[in-house]
């Protein structure tokens, strides 16, 4: 069992970041929006080995299937062209590995030179436990999408009303920006675009 | 969830409700003026609401809220800016754009972001309010949609909040790696572990982007001049605000400044904020640049609060901030109140005489500036000789020659504004004609400047509000 966790494990990792890879890499934006779909579906597959559950599910319908579609329909709707290409320049290029370097080389250090606690549970560990104990667990809890939603409602009744503010906010403010350009009234000559030129009027 | 959490989140739940309220009123009827009043009032409310709870106990709702004097104070604080911001929106929209309802559902939301900041005692309660924060100011920036200006800034702003937030989060992350939970201590973070460390650094960037501090501070003049001049007023003293009272609640509880490195990497940030800031505000004949570059350094200036001992560091830091936001909305007031319809009010050229066209304007500015300037009379006096006091308790020297050294170079580009506001008017026309200002927009000016003097002229009451609210350990 233990082996095959492991196998598992080195290959969802190696697809995220052979996904990671492909998004520097290609100068594509819809290749891009699909190599960042192998990295998500790969995060998602993390969560699943660790017995989040629900994170995975929310992971696999939020990310993976709603904001990547908005990414792709965003490129449709935007773009002229929806095979614009971005080339950077060297210097951009050059800047960016050094920073990419250091920051990697930071977090192998700090990550390496940490002694993690090893009391990792499996899923039939804590099937035998009592329902103190796989409250303590957390993660591994088989009943974990029964209590996040309790708790949603409980404990994190503020967050969670908090969290519904952020997208009332993003849609109020998505929906006055995205309106079609009108002209400013009474503005003198040039601040209105010339006639002919406005935005799509609905 | 009980009766008294209710009472004491009430601000909260008042600030959200004026966004609803505003909301829905849209939906009914657009109109101006009903939206900027329902705003005003409900932003009224909620400052009301804190004044009649003030005798509750500290209260931890779950564990990622904590509403306390402190938190209080600051929250009273952060809703009376945005109160004045809100009325000066009022003057400033009414001649530019054609929808402005919108605005005033955006701005008590971010709002309640910079409260959800000021109240967090977790780490994530914290990133939720700067997320809420950062999302309205977005749509707040790019408001007017008229110049390249404005979108330029929105995505600038966007792109580097985007960023400095990943890194706060990760930084969280590494924290709960460390210690397996997000709450703020105590017991306080061992920084002896380099996960923990290099937690505290990736969230050293997210809150040092919010305060604009050296080497964080790129965004800032760019998103001062594109946003619309309230605006700019409320990512200057609101949101830098909150941030900072969290910092300053972060900082004690998690015990960091028991660290020598942490000291001594705030120092440097703060020195160089303070001398950048004023070395950089020197060379901007923009006005709206030039307070960019100098609310960079009030920030550097308000890191000695931070660093010096909480008996006396706390109640420097209120008193600053206070003082800060008074000068700070009130000049951005001014700039708003002369801004035209097509563009602001920035160039050094537009304030050549101001004092013999708009006698009004120029006496307000003219105080606020003096208060920016930390000269007597006014409120910027008290809270930086609060600030040098609370520096020398702690035998903070480097620190405060900076500060010396900046106030210096920063009185120089301060008067040089004031010299053209007194300088006779030129023959020719002046180079804006600004129109009338209305009268929410004069009764917010006079509010500012009859407080910053009453501050700097009679310091007792604040500083015993203070003393009873700010200070107090959580």
């Amino acid at each position: 069992m233990d082996n095959l966790d492991t196998i598992v494990f080195y290959f969802l990792a190696a697809l995220a970041l052979v996904g990671a890879m492909g998004i520097l890499v290609s100068r594509n934006i819809v290749r891009t929006a699909m190599w960042l779909l192998a990295t998500l579906v790969a995060a998602a597959g993390l969560y699943f080995l660790l017995g989040a559950a629900f994170v995975g599910a929310i992971q696999l319908i939020v990310y993976a299937g709603g904001t990547l579609v908005l990414i792709i329909f965003g490129v449709m709707l935007t773009a002229k062209n929806p095979n614009v290409s971005y080339t950077p320049r060297t210097a951009e290029i050059v800047l960016g590995v050094v920073l990419c370097v250091l920051l990697a080389g930071a977090l192998i250090f700090v990550l390496h030179g940490t002694a993690w606690p090893n009391n990792v549970k499996s899923v039939e560990e804590v099937k035998r436990m009592s329902q103190a104990q796989r409250d303590l667990v957390g993660p591994n809890n088989p009943d974990a999408t029964e209590s996040t939603g309790r708790r949603f409602l409980g404990d994190y009744l503020v967050p969670f009303e908090v969290l519904s503010l952020v997208l009332l906010a993003v849609l109020i403010g998505a929906a006055y920006l995205g309106r079609p350009k009108v002209p400013v009234i009474g503005a003198p000559r040039g601040v209105n675009p010339p006639p002919g030129q406005e935005g799509p009027r609905k | 969830m009980t009766a008294l959490d209710l009472q004491a989140l009430l601000p909260l739940v008042l600030t959200t409700a004026t966004a609803i309220a505003v909301m829905i009123a849209v939906t009914i009827t657009r109109r101006h003026g009903l939206a900027a009043w329902l705003c005003a009032a409900g932003l009224a409310a909620a400052i009301a609401s804190i004044a009649s709870a003030r005798e509750c106990a500290p209260r931890h709702i779950s564990d990622l809220l904590v509403i306390d004097s402190f938190a209080r104070f600051y929250s009273g604080l952060i809703l009376a800016g945005s109160l004045v911001v809100a009325v000066l929106s009022y003057g400033y929209l009414k001649l530019r754009t054609d929808r402005h309802e919108e605005y005033y559902i955006l701005l008590p939301l971010a709002a309640v972001g910079s409260l959800v900041i000021v109240c967090s005692a977790n780490l994530l309660a914290f990133l939720l309010g700067l997320e809420l924060l950062s999302i309205c100011l977005f749509a707040l920036i790019a408001y007017r949609r008229t110049g390249r200006g404005d979108l330029e800034a929105a995505v600038k702003y966007l792109i580097l909040a985007g960023a400095s937030s990943a890194f706060a989060v990760f930084g969280a992350a590494l924290i709960y790696a460390d210690r397996g939970s997000l709450a703020f201590g105590p017991p306080g973070l061992a920084l002896s572990s380099p996960v923990a460390l290099a937690g505290i650094a990736a969230l050293l960037v997210g809150v040092g982007f919010k305060l604009a501090l050296v080497p964080f501070h790129f965004w800032t003049p760019d998103v001062y001049q594109g946003a619309p001049a309230p605006i700019a007023g409320f990512i200057a003293t609101v949101s830098k605000g909150a941030v900072f009272a969290l910092a300053l609640r972060y900082l004690s509880t998690e015990n960091l400044l028991a660290d020598g490195r942490i000291i001594w990497l705030l120092t440097a940030i703060a020195a160089a904020s303070m001398l950048a800031g004023n070395l950089l505000a020197l060379r901007q004949d923009n006005v709206k640049r030039m307070l960019a570059y100098s609310s960079i350094a009030h920030v550097g200036y308000l890191l000695i609060a931070l660093l010096a001992s909480a008996s006396l560091g706390r109640p420097a830091a209120a008193i600053y901030l206070t003082a800060y936001f008074l000068a700070s909305l009130g000049a951005f007031g001014v700039v708003g109140a002369l801004s035209q319809p097509t563009r602001d009010a920035d160039a050094l050229a537009d304030y050549r005489g101001l004092a013999w066209r708009r006698p009004f304007l120029a006496f307000t500015l003219t105080a606020m500036l003096l208060s920016l300037a930390g000269l007597p009379l006014t409120a910027g006096f008290v809270g930086k000789l609060s600030l040098v006091f609370s520096g020398v308790s702690s035998a903070l020297w480097l620190l405060l020659s900076a500060l010396v050294l900046g106030s210096v170079i920063s009185i120089f580009y301060y008067l040089r504004l004031l010299a053209a506001l007194f300088a006779t008017p030129p023959a020719s026309e002046p180079a804006i004609s600004s129109p009338n200002t209305p009268w929410p927009t004069t009764a917010a000016l006079l509010f500012l400047t009859v407080a910053l003097l009453a501050i700097g002229l009679w310091p007792a009451p604040l500083l015993d509000l203070i003393q009873k609210m700010a200070v107090a350990a959580w």
